[in-house]
């Protein structure tokens, strides 16, 4: 992006062949959660917002479902929530969120986008979802799931129902 | 599973002994992730003077990874067969697992909402 | 569909340069439609100002393309904001832009073929998969929703 078309706008590293560095933004600055009252459900939980459906990852920290992650909890695996719509302009950034995870590590497709494509089913630009790009270890069905669903899936996670 | 409000946008329910396999829903999703299979079959009754045809639902599959819970499938459906539930502890390990046949959409009824 | 409220606005960029100039420099939309039925590409922008005494004024202003061959004057000089929309009215639906500093592709990074909001361009999705509601009957042929018959003969 050049200062012509965009001025006073920070300049995240995007170019004419790759959006910003986004992965980075979610590998690092980003915060994580656990499910709030289930100590013994022990992950950190990231969220790969891309669409509405993060609205409803933040609707489950706005209810107190999910909490902030003690900073230094061993023993913890990392889970990371796609809320949204992957597109295949973005793919290579969400692989990239994946494999910055530290093992142990599993992957939540949260919603209808992130599962199959969703409502985009059909676009030219949606990837039919996320899970060919990175593997997957629950699909939560929705557009968008609840945030209960998301608790519940993250529960599953190492709670087996 | 948490509690959720009531009227949520949970699952659809079918009510298979309502539906008659007219294909208005699976014409009408605009995700296409509504299957039906149904053959006709000729029933005598007692008195009447000519066997009468109806359609037997063989499968009926919807693809809740596809699905956008939009509810036009429930609101053209004209005998009721699909309701709103406010379910929605399906999640599932592989994307095969969110494709529901009769037996779990019938699971999901009878409706919580009205 | 019914077009938005306004005029043409002929020739284009002296146009926009003439609203900015009459204070209505806040660049709303500007975006295109495709119309396949005249052969043209509609171009359509919205303008608004803030008077001193309060309130928004507003203005519509289209100008039509050949869609054989689409070539729109940038009005970048006197709307720097609206080199983003002239870049996605280029890649999505093949537009030439005459006059503009930077036509690199904005949203559609690797994505090749034909400009995808061209009403003609096909979604392959909707060619690939077969529609459900066509498993009724062998007879009557049933036309698949959102997918024209032209379409269908590349599968
Ligand atoms: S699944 Fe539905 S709610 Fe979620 S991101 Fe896609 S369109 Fe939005
Ligand atoms: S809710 Fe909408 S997308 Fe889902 S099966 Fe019904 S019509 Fe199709
Ligand atoms: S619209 Fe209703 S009755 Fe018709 S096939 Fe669908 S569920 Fe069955």
């Amino acid at each position: 992006m050049t200062g012509a078309d965009s001025p006073g706008r920070p300049d995240r590293g995007g170019s004419a062949d790759s959006p910003g560095d986004y992965a980075a933004d979610v590998a690092g600055e980003q915060r994580e959660y656990a499910v709030a009252g289930r100590p013994d459900v022990r992950i950190h939980v990231r969220d790969l917002g891309l669409a509405c459906c993060a609205v409803e990852f933040a609707a489950a920290i706005g209810r107190g479902l999910l909490v902030p992650a003690e900073p230094d909890s061993p023993g913890s695996a990392a889970v990371l929530v796609v809320s949204g719509t992957v597109t295949d302009a973005l793919a290579p950034q969400v692989l990239a969120a994946w494999e910055a995870l530290p093992e142990p590590k599993a992957a939540v497709s949260f919603g209808a986008c992130s599962n199959s494509g969703g409502p985009y089913w059909d676009s030219y630009s949606v990837t039919k979802g996320v899970d060919r790009v990175i593997p997957v270890t629950t699909y939560v069905p929705g557009c968008p799931p609840r945030p209960e669903a998301l608790v519940d899936a993250l529960v599953s996670l190492v709670v087996p129902a | 599973m948490s509690d959720v409000v009531p009227q949520a946008r949970g699952a659809i329910a079918l009510d298979a002994a309502a539906c008659t396999s007219c294909m208005l829903c699976v014409k009408e999703c605009p995700d296409w992730c509504i299957h039906i299979e149904s053959h006709n079959e000729e029933v005598s009754e007692p008195g009447a003077r000519r066997p009468r045809s109806v359609a037997v639902l063989d499968s009926f599959t919807i693809d809740w990874g596809l699905c956008m819970y939009c509810g036009i499938c429930v609101e053209v459906c004209p005998f009721d067969a699909l309701q709103w539930v406010s379910t929605h502890d399906y999640a599932a390990a592989e994307a095969d697992g969110l494709r529901h046949g009769i037996a779990r959409l019938e699971e999901f009824g009878p409706s919580d909402q009205r | 569909m019914s077009a938005p409220p306004g005029e043409l606005w002929e020739p284009w960029a002296a146009a926009v340069a003439r609203h900015v100039a009459d204070g209505y420099d806040r660049l709303d939309l500007l975006t295109a439609v495709d119309r396949p039925q005249s052969e043209q590409i509609e171009v359509v922008i919205h303008l608004v100002r803030r008077p001193a005494d309060g309130g928004l004024d507003e203005v519509w202003g289209h100008t039509l393309l050949d869609r054989a061959a689409p070539v729109l004057d940038s009005v970048t000089d006197a709307l720097p904001s609206a080199a983003w929309h002239e870049r996605e009215i280029h890649e999505m639906f093949g537009v030439e832009v005459r006059g503009h500093p930077d036509l690199r592709p904005l949203l559609l990074h690797g994505i090749d073929g034909p400009p995808p909001l061209r009403k003609d361009t096909p979604l392959v999705a909707r060619i690939e998969t077969p529609w459900p509601g066509a498993e009724e009957t062998g007879r009557r042929r049933v036309s698949v929703p959102g997918v024209p018959a032209e379409w269908l003969e590349q599968r």
